[in-house]
């Protein structure tokens, strides 16, 4: 149990008692002595004269009225009642012991001047004979009937003692931690209710924890020691908590992975109930004299166990130990040597040896590898081998000697052996390309053998014989670890065993596998590093080109993966746009890009090419502010279709920022180092478009993007004809939508006349005048006409375009073109329409009905686009006797460059002409269709001072036949 | 452009189309049936009309050359002009009708009694 706490459970009883006195007594203490009215009173008062807690009142002025003779006790004087004031101690002091407090700022004073029980408070007061007492004061106001103060109580507790412990305990704790910290000792206490545990700074320091830093529970220390040790530390402790007390040495594992022993001792303390409650214990760190147990261990074990033998004696020549070995060499016990001279074992005529021996010994100096001849217990002399060294008291003392022997009688045999297989070694070696090195680490020399040489690609003695040579020979990028896995066999002794490969002198790279360990000396200090090389270049090669090639099928068959998974998503989609913005993005993608886009070529109205793009791996808002890709230098090879270009740093490449105005990266562009561009060509060797890749990384796109981006681009090219073909698709339903409408209202419209017209002749027709009735007529006829026309163009062009073949024949094209401006002129009466020909047209070749139907849509046409007023011209021209042209003039709108490369293709109407005139697109395009069928051609000319020449020229009949008009 | 003699009350009627033969059709139909009939061969001419002259309907094609119906019928509207109109047109007369909200549509081909009657059941609302 802890004194401290028995000390406070008394002290909190007796603090609770003093209340209590203090508040049942103000009553009786109001009486003044002598004046009780009860007998009780008195008796009461009697009482706490004689109590044992000290006692005193004052009035409200802190005027002492009273006090008994324990207050006395503790004051050490007796205070003028009705004169002293505040406190009848002659001295108070804070509890530092040395700052005095004044009376009137004294726990009763402060009681009385702000009318309030104070508690808590702790001070010292000095009696006059210089003793000092510790106390705790309960003064409390004591209040008339009105509540008015009228004077006070004070209880005073003496706790000298308890502070005097407490000091004490403080003290001998701060000794106990000096002491323990001297030795290596530091202290714990776990308590066991909620397993917090405490360590003081000392044995955090042994654990190698800054103070503080430890966990505070069992655990915590548990998992700081050795995991072998774990378990038995655990089954100890376990232990202790029945038994009481436990005492255990164990390693444990300090945070820098050092190992350190500690012997640790833990006593049990249990509460009255006879239960566990702390456990309390100390450590101490016993690392040092453990090593040098395991050392004296390990040394005994050699001893033990050494072929060799050793034997211990003094400086008088008595043996003082004599292991199994020197048994085994000599035929002596133990048992008949020790204590027996070393002179036994020398032959007669060798004594002196050993008084030189001695004598060497008493100098300090030691006898390394003396041979000699010694006798064995039988008496047979044999050749040995003697090292003997001095062996010093602590004191630095030489006290005898410790000698080692060995049989050396097979030598001779044997260094002949080892010469043969040496020799075998060395033949073996050469044969498998095996080189052995021995680097004496002292002196740095490094001797290899001339296999070793040539290992390193080096001739016979060119090897310049030191370390640095050595690693200078190693590759470069393995260098590093080479020297790494020496160091560690340096420190650790251990066998170390890897490969690396080596620069020989011509460039070419080698690979070396080597197994080699340190030998050092008895204290540990490495001394010469030996060990074996092979070239595994050989092996090394044929595992390269084994995993190269299992690589490039891994890589083949992802690249094929990967151009599978894109086509199916090029192929499911026809939408231009989307098609190219996911392939943008899987591209990006798979080749780990961070900018992907798309640029292809699209060809405006005006025939210009001009580039759009995909972007992927930024907002395309990031390019809102760059005006449209320009073929720059960097760009033209991708757009020329000249290949993949792929740059580890695109600003190396010259080609980069050759172009004004940004000459270089634009300020706010994609941060671009890796470059790969991918032509986008159509199986017809048509660019269209290109897929280029960028990181701000140098060197990130590799060959195998290179190989997935050309089966990409190729896959990208047949979805871009597709959708394209899509497109196509769609445009021309769009134009049968259109074309519907017009025709609906190209039939309606004369169907209407026709149909109204008889309808009011039918009904009012007697109602009507006569030139009325005409006109009607007249138009029906017109209307029926015009149906006619329209249908007839319809089901040409039907036919024609089916590939019907037309029969040609001769025909003459002038009374065609009068009789088409006859009929036209019927219909439209206010047209002027003139005719020119030249001389001796020749017969053309062709069908009349044909040619009728041509004349009378380009007449019709050139109406429809000129002003009333305007003239149509017609020309009859020929080209020398194969082909005869006819030119239709008119004086009309005109045509733009654009509408002349459509205005064949059926259904087209030209912005102007749809403001013009109706009509469906048709006459223009059946007349084309008509004239090739007939072997001919027709084209379309905008005069540059307005209107246009439609021009077909039909081939001439053989001059067989021909007809002069 | 000649005006057909009719009687007082007959309504005023503006025929737009751009086909002259249909036009006279319509002329003569709708003449013979005492109305008052002018004709304007697409919105240009339509709206000169309409400037010299009041019209209870307006009979509007929607294909015509220069100004077609729609935009004739928003400049006239924008001009402070508000004729009844009839939509005459071979391909969606209807819903060029529910489009700019006017009286009456009648595709083509038409009878041109039918005509008569709706120009003058429509001149008839208030």
């Amino acid at each position: 149990m802890d004194i401290r706490e028995s000390n406070r459970t008394d002290h909190d009883a007796l603090i609770q008692g003093a209340n209590l006195i203090s508040h049942e007594f103000v009553r009786i203490l109001e009486v003044p002595r002598g004046h009780e009215t009860a007998p009780e009173t008195r008796h009461y008062r009697d009482l706490m004269d004689a109590m044992g807690v000290a006692l005193y009142t004052t009035d409200a002025n802190g005027v002492i009225t009273y006090y008994n003779d324990a207050a006395v006790k503790i004051w050490g004087r007796h205070p003028e009642i009705g004169k002293d004031l505040w406190c009848g101690s002659w001295k108070i002091y804070h509890l530092d012991g040395v700052t005095i407090m004044p009376h009137g700022e004294c726990p009763m004073a402060v009681c009385l001047k702000e009318n309030r029980p104070v508690r808590g408070a702790e001070a010292i007061a000095e009696r006059p004979d210089g003793t000092r007492v510790y106390f705790q004061p309960f003064p409390t106001p004591l209040r008339d009937a009105s509540g008015r103060l009228v004077g006070a109580v004070n209880v005073l507790v003496d706790i000298t003692d308890r502070k005097l412990a407490d000091q004490a305990l403080r003290e001998s704790e701060s000794r106990l931690s000096v002491a323990m910290a001297a030795g290596q000792m530091g202290s714990w206490e776990w308590r066991i209710s909620d397993n917090n545990v405490t360590w003081s700074d000392a044995l955090e320091s042994i654990h190698g924890l800054e103070a503080g830093t430890f966990g505070g529970t069992f655990e915590d220390f548990l998992s700081d020691v050795h995991p072998h040790d774990r378990a038995m530390v655990q089954d100890t402790i376990a232990g202790s908590l029945e038994s009481g007390t436990h005492e255990i040495e164990y390693r444990i594992i300090r945070p820098d992975g050092q190992v350190r022993w500690v012997l640790g001792r833990g006593q049990l303390l249990r509460d009255p109930a006879g239960e566990p409650v702390r456990m309390v214990g100390v450590c101490m760190d016993i690392t040092e004299r453990k090593q040098a147990e395991l050392a004296a261990l390990r040394l005994g074990a050699i001893v033990e166990s050494s072929d060799d033998a050793i034997v211990g004696k003094d400086l008088d020549g008595i043996v003082t130990s004599w292991n199994p070995g020197a048994e085994r060499i000599f035929g002596y016990t133990a048992e008949e040597m020790v204590g027996q001279s070393i002179r036994r074992i020398i032959p007669p005529d060798r004594q002196t040896e050993e008084d030189r021996v001695l004598a060497r010994l008493r100098s300090g100096e030691r006898v390394d590898h003396f041979e000699t001849i010694r006798r064995k217990k039988d008496g047979t002399e044999f050749p040995i081998s003697l090292t003997v060294s001095p062996v010093k008291d602590r004191a630095g003392r030489i006290i005898g000697a410790s000698k080692i022997a060995r049989d050396i009688t097979d030598r001779v045999g044997a260094e002949h052996a080892l010469r043969e297989s040496e020799e075998r070694l060395r033949l073996a070696q050469s044969i498998a390309r095996v080189g052995t090195f021995e680097w004496n680490i002292e002196t740095g020399v490094n001797v290899w053998t001339p296999d070793l040489e040539a290992i390193y690609g080096l001739a016979p003695g060119e090897f310049a014989g030191t370390q640095r040579a050595w690693q200078d020979l190693i590759h470069p990028d393995d260098r590093a670890s080479v020297l790494a896995h020496v160091e560690e066999a340096v420190r650790t002794g251990l066998l170390a065993e890897h490969e690396w490969r080596v620069v020989w002198p011509d460039g070419s790279v080698h690979w070396v596998a080597g197994r080699y360990q340190c030998v050092g000396d008895p204290d540990g200090k490495p001394l010469i590093l030996s060990g074996v090389n092979i070239d595994i270049t050989e092996r090394k090669l044929a595992e390269e080109a084994l995993r190269t090639s299992e690589e490039s099928l891994r890589e083949e068959r992802d690249n094929l993966e990967t151009i599978n998974r894109i086509s199916t998503v090029l192929s499911a989609e026809l939408d231009l746009d989307r098609l190219i913005q996911s392939l943008t993005d899987e591209a990006t993608r798979l080749v780990g890009a961070e900018f992907g886009a798309f640029f292809y070529n699209v060809v405006d109205n005006k025939g210009e090419s001009y580039m759009l793009y995909a972007i992927a791996g930024v907002p395309r808002e990031a390019f809102d502010k760059f005006p449209m890709p320009r073929n720059t230098a960097l760009l033209a090879p991708t757009f020329a279709g000249e290949g993949i270009v792929r740059l580890d740093d695109v600003r190396q490449d010259p080609r980069y920022g050759k172009n004004a105005p940004y000459y270089g990266m634009p300020q706010g562009h994609l941060p671009v180092v890796s470059y790969l561009a991918v032509p986008v060509t159509s199986r017809s060797g048509k660019v269209l478009g290109g897929l280029f890749f960028g990181h701000r990384r140098a060197g990130v796109f590799t060959e195998r993007h290179e190989k997935i981006l050309e089966g990409v681009a190729g896959q990208t090219a047949i979805a871009i004809e597709n959708a394209r073909l899509f497109d196509q698709l769609q445009k021309s339903m769009d134009i049968k939508d259109q074309f519907l409408g017009l025709v609906s209202h190209e039939l309606r419209t004369p169907i209407t006349t026709i149909l109204g017209n008889a309808l009011l002749l039918q009904r009012r027709g007697s109602r009507l005048t006569e030139q009325s009735k005409q006109q009607a007529i007249g138009d029906v006829a017109d209307e029926a006409g015009r149906l006619e026309r329209i249908i007839e163009n319809l089901l040409l062009l039907t036919r024609i375009d089916a590939g019907e073949q037309v029969d040609s024949e001769p025909i003459r094209l002038q009374p065609l073109v009068t009789q088409a401006i006859d009929s036209f002129q019927r219909r439209n009466a206010g047209r002027t329409i003139t005719v020119s020909s030249d001389n001796d047209v020749p017969i053309a070749l062709g069908r009349a009905e044909f040619v009728t139907l041509v004349l009378d849509n380009l007449i019709t046409n050139a109406d429809k686009y000129s002003p009333g007023e305007a003239p149509i011209e017609i020309l009859v021209r020929h080209e020398g006797d194969s082909e005869i042209e006819v030119c239709v003039r008119d004086h009309g709108i005109g045509l733009d460059d654009d509408d002349l490369k459509e205005v064949f293709t059926p259904f087209y109407r030209s912005p102007k002409a749809k403001s013009q005139a109706k009509g469906i697109g048709l006459g223009l395009a059946v007349c084309k269709r008509v004239i090739e069928a007939q072997g001919g051609s027709i084209r379309a000319i905008a005069r540059p001072e307005g209107g246009c020449d439609f021009i077909f020229k039909l081939h001439a009949y053989s001059t067989v036949g021909q007809d002069g008009d | 452009m000649a005006t057909d003699v009719a009687d007082d009350s007959a309504p005023r009627v503006l025929v737009v189309d751009d086909d002259q033969a249909l036009l006279r059709m319509v002329r003569l139909s709708m003449a013979s049936d005492g109305l008052e009939v002018a004709t304007a061969r697409d919105g240009v001419e339509a709206l000169e009309r309409l400037g010299s002259s009041d019209y209870d309907v307006i009979v509007l094609d929607l294909q015509m050359p220069r100004m077609d119906g729609r935009a004739f019928f928003r400049e006239m509207v924008s001009r402070g002009h508000s004729p009844k109109v009839v939509i005459l047109s071979a391909y969606g007369a209807d819903q060029a009708q529910r489009e700019l909200k006017v009286a009456a549509a009648v595709p083509k081909p038409f009878d041109p009694d039918h005509l008569i009657e709706t120009v003058r059941r429509v001149a008839a609302r208030s």
